[in-house]
Order: C-alpha cells, then structure tokens, then sequence
C-alpha cells in the first residue's frame, strides 16, 4: 500500500486540491456581491459548521478504509458504492472542462509576452482566441493553440498522477507554495497601484444589513462546500494514503484555513488591480467588478496591460498562480476515479490513469469549438449545484448514520492533536444535510423560474441528462463485479 | 480605504492567517514534543 513521504507532502496536496481557480475567480465576487467584509462572518460560520466537520469525515472515511471513495462507501455499506461513484464520475466530469480552463490559462501566460490582448481584450478573448458565437453548436473551427495546450495539460496529469502518491506529493510540494508565493508578489505590487484602495473599499466595505437575507448564508455554506473539493471523493482517496495514526483534525483545519486564506489574499490582488483599471478609465467600479471566465481573460488582463512598468511580467506571475492552482486541483480529480477503478477492478495504475486522461483530453476537445465556453458554464453550474450537492448529502447520511458521526468523531480524536466536541458529530447527521437541502432546491427553483443565464431549455435539459448519466453510469459500475469476486 | 474595509481585512487576516499559524504551531508541537529536564 503507497503512502505519503510526509505530513508536508499530504497537506501540500489537499491544500492544492482545495485552492483552485474559484479561489480567485469565485471567492472575492462573490464576498463583494454579499456584504463585502461583512460576508466573512457567514463564510467563517460556514468553515467551522458544515466545511471542517464534513471534511474531518471525509478524511477519517479515507484513513480508517484506506481505500478510495466508492469501495470506501462499500465497506461502510454495500448499497452505498455508487454514490462513491457518482462523487468521483462527477469530479471526473469536471476535469474535463477545467483541464480546458487550464489550458486557456496556459496559452494567456505565452500571450503575456506580447500582452496580445490589447487594446480589445474582450474582442481578443472571444474572436480571435476562442472564435466564440452565440450558437451552441459543437461544430465549428478550433483554436489549434488550445489543442497543443489540452494535450500539454492533460500529458502533465498523466506524468504526476502514473507514478502514484510520492510523485504527487512530490508535484505538490512545488505546485503549491509556489504559486502562493506569486500570488503575494501580486497582491503587494497591486495595492500600491493607484486607485487599488478605492477596489479594496469595494472588497471589504462591510454591509451589515445583508446579513439578515438567507441567500447571503447560502452563498457562504455553497462556497464554502464547492472550494473544499467535498463530494467527490478526492480528499478519501488522499487521506488513504496516511500513515496509520496520522493526525485527522489539525490537517482538516490546516487545509480549510489556508484555502480560505488563499482566497483571502487573492481578493486584495485582483480588487487592486480592479481599482487600478477604475483609477486609469474612469470607469465606476460597480461596472468593473466581476468574477469568472470574464475576471480572468478580459479585465484582470486589461487592468495588467496598463500597468506603469513589467506589465508583461506580471502577466506571466498571473497566469503562472492559475496554472499552478489549476493543475493541482485537475491532477486530484483524476487521481480519484483512477484510484477507484484501480481499486475495483485491480487495474495497473499506469493503464488506469492513461485511460482516463486519454479519455479526458478526447472529451475535452468538445469544449474548444466557439460554442465551449458556454458549454462549460453550463455544465459547471449544473454539475456543481445539483450532482455534487447530492452526493454531499447522501455522503452525510451515510456518514453520519450507516457509518456513525459519534464512531467518526471517535476515530479522528483518537489520533488529533485538535479534539473534536459533540457538536461536530450533529453538524455532519443534521445540519450538513439541511444546509445540502436547501442549497439544491435554491438552485432548483432559480433554474425552474428564470431557467439559466440567456441558454434555451434544450441546453438545460442536456445538462441535466449528463448529470443523470453520471448516476445511472454510478449504479452500474456499482453493480459490476469488483476484483475479490471476480 | 474606509474604517470598515480596514477592520475586515483585519478580522479576515486574524482569523485565516492567525488560525492556520496557531494549527501549524500545534502541529510543529507534536512532532517535536518538549523534552522534560
């Protein structure tokens, strides 16, 4: 059985699991759209109430099985397999497209050279690097820089993951501090640009009065959930790779404390340089303000290009933290169906993994057309608020009743530095599961009565057919023979 | 910047950045427990 060289090793790759592109696309719009500084209060009730004790379940499941997630939840309960492998089928799904993001990011660190993107980033990003329309077709011409950079990506994945654990955390013990430490370059060359104080208002300002709406909380507990990698089975499969006795209740702490600290920090790099871009256009901020694919490939680049001085190195420190984010994130996701199928079917790892990222990377090439982009902010929207919120809450049921939230309380205490009360057994059988709920029937009533962004209902309807593919693939792969009985 | 954003971005950085030290800390703690006289 493969284990971590190190502790470092271990907490390197959660930490790099959980720090990902929302943490810089995602988090600071969506603290500045709920209350600013005043969301905080949410997001940290959030952390500590449904984020760490989930988390601190899901690695006791991964140490005490040491297997990956599906055959983790079969041991828990037979009946309880496919929803391991819907987490993973799931996690696997999104690979797919963020490997696409990553490899966008990839092509923009090259463009950053030139700072190709002037003096129209919007039109660069949409005609001339994406070719993008409005059809949803998935005909049309392909970028062929983003081809070269898929297939560099997913080679990437393929090199750190067929190895096994050591090469992982090997990759991580560079792919994380790294990128954190460009990410403190930007922050402290951003908040000395002029005008980033105005930006910084716009971040933290607290708005109190916002804490009295529901969707506020809502917004903290479903960022909270989706930035922590829950759900999908990752942080089983890495906590599998423990050392027996090795701490479960410091190391929960210690990944959700700096993958909210890295989201922290990477509100004051981009709210700077959105304050900057204010400062130099004349530009209100409110018009400015944004997250996502927009943040990232038009305005935080425009705000870049007009930099006083190394507009172009700082393009590339940019580029090089969503690379590095984004390739950790995308290598965990991999790593756990492989495992799974390794460990159901008694696959080689090499075979395994090739397979997989052979398959990512032909899947991938659907979302390179024009028509990709809105692909895949379908698909992650669906994938997320509806299949991961599910599998959440059933892992929560399974862990909390068939396997026993006071057992796993037990189990991580035994052998934490941090001890855990009662209170954390209760947020993972009760209040988890109501927080999951209502997360999903918000998501739910929003599609049913404004249906999704401008996208027909056919578009809808596909995603949602992908996300219940995935359940019936789930069952299948359930029902199919593992290696013992065959 | 305005009193409040400097409060939050203070309160933010105690809790994230001061949490994950007191965690690294107690970490540190164990694997290099204080030797008795």
């Amino acid at each position: 059985m493969e284990k971590w060289q190190s502790r470092f090793a271990f907490l390197m790759a959660a930490i790099g699991s959980a720090v990902g592109l929302g943490n810089i696309w995602r988090f600071p719009y969506v603290a500045y759209k709920n209350g600013g500084g005043a969301f905080l209060i949410p997001y940290f009730v959030a952390l500590f109430t449904v984020g760490i004790p989930l988390l601190i379940a899901e690695y006791s499941v991964g140490s005490m099985f040491r297997k990956s997630a599906p055959m983790a939840m079969r041991s828990i309960h037979p009946k309880a397999e496919w929803v391991g492998w819907w987490g993973v089928f799931s996690a696997f799904l999104i690979s797919i497209y963020y490997s696409v993001l990553i490899a966008w990011c990839l092509c923009y660190l090259f463009h950053s050279f030139g700072l190709v993107w002037q003096p129209d980033a919007s039109n660069f990003f949409y005609n001339q690097f994406l070719r993008a329309g409005n059809s949803l077709s998935l005909g049309g011409s392909m970028n062929m820089q983003i081809v070269f950079a898929l297939l560099a990506v997913w080679t990437s994945i393929y090199l750190i993951l067929y190895k096994g654990v050591k090469s992982i955390g090997r990759a991580a013990i560079i792919t994380v501090p790294l990128p954190a430490i460009l990410l403190l370059i930007l922050t402290i060359r951003g908040v000395t640009l002029p005008g980033a104080s105005m930006g910084l208002d716009f971040y933290l300002s607290p708005d109190f009065s916002k804490l009295s709406m529901p969707s506020v909380w809502l917004a903290a507990y479903a960022q909270i959930f989706f930035s922590l990698s829950l759900a999908q089975g990752i942080m089983i499969v890495y906590a599998s790779f423990l050392k027996k006795g090795s701490d479960i209740n410091n190391n929960a702490f210690i990944t959700a404390l700096a993958d909210g600290g890295a989201a922290f920090l990477a509100g004051f790099a981009v709210f700077s340089i959105l304050g900057y871009l204010s400062y130099q256009t004349g530009q209100p901020m409110s018009e400015i303000a944004g997250g996502g694919i927009g943040l990232t490939f038009i305005t935080y680049p425009t705000g870049i290009s007009k930099m006083p001085v190394l507009a172009s190195f700082f393009g590339v420190i940019f580029f090089t933290t969503l690379l590095s984010f984004g390739i950790n994130s995308a290598f965990s996701m991999v790593e756990a169906i492989s495992e799974g199928i390794k460990d159901k079917f008694g696959m080689n790892k090499k075979k395994t993994t090739f397979i997989v990222c052979l398959l990512g990377f032909l899947l991938g090439l659907l979302f390179i057309p024009g028509s990709g982009i809105h692909w895949i902010e379908i698909m992650d929207h669906f994938i997320s608020n509806f299949a991961l919120v599910f599998v959440g809450l059933l892992e929560c049921l399974i862990f909390g009743y068939a396997l026993g939230g006071e057992k796993i309380r037990n189990y991580a205490n035994k052998v934490s530095e941090i001890k855990m009360g009662r209170w954390s057994s209760i947020m993972l059988k009760l209040f988890a599961p109501v927080v999951l709920i209502s997360i999903a029937l918000a998501s739910l009533v929003e599609v049913m009565v404004k249906g999704y962004g401008n996208y027909p209902s056919w578009s809808i309807a596909v995603a949602g057919g992908i996300v219940l593919m995935s359940v019936i693939m789930a069952i299948l792969f359930a029902r199919l023979k593992c290696r013992e009985e065959q | 910047m305005s009193g409040g954003a400097i409060a939050m971005a203070l309160f933010g950085s105690i809790v994230f950045y001061g949490g994950l030290a007191y965690c690294i800390y107690r970490a540190m703690r164990k694997s290099n427990p204080p030797t008795e006289e």
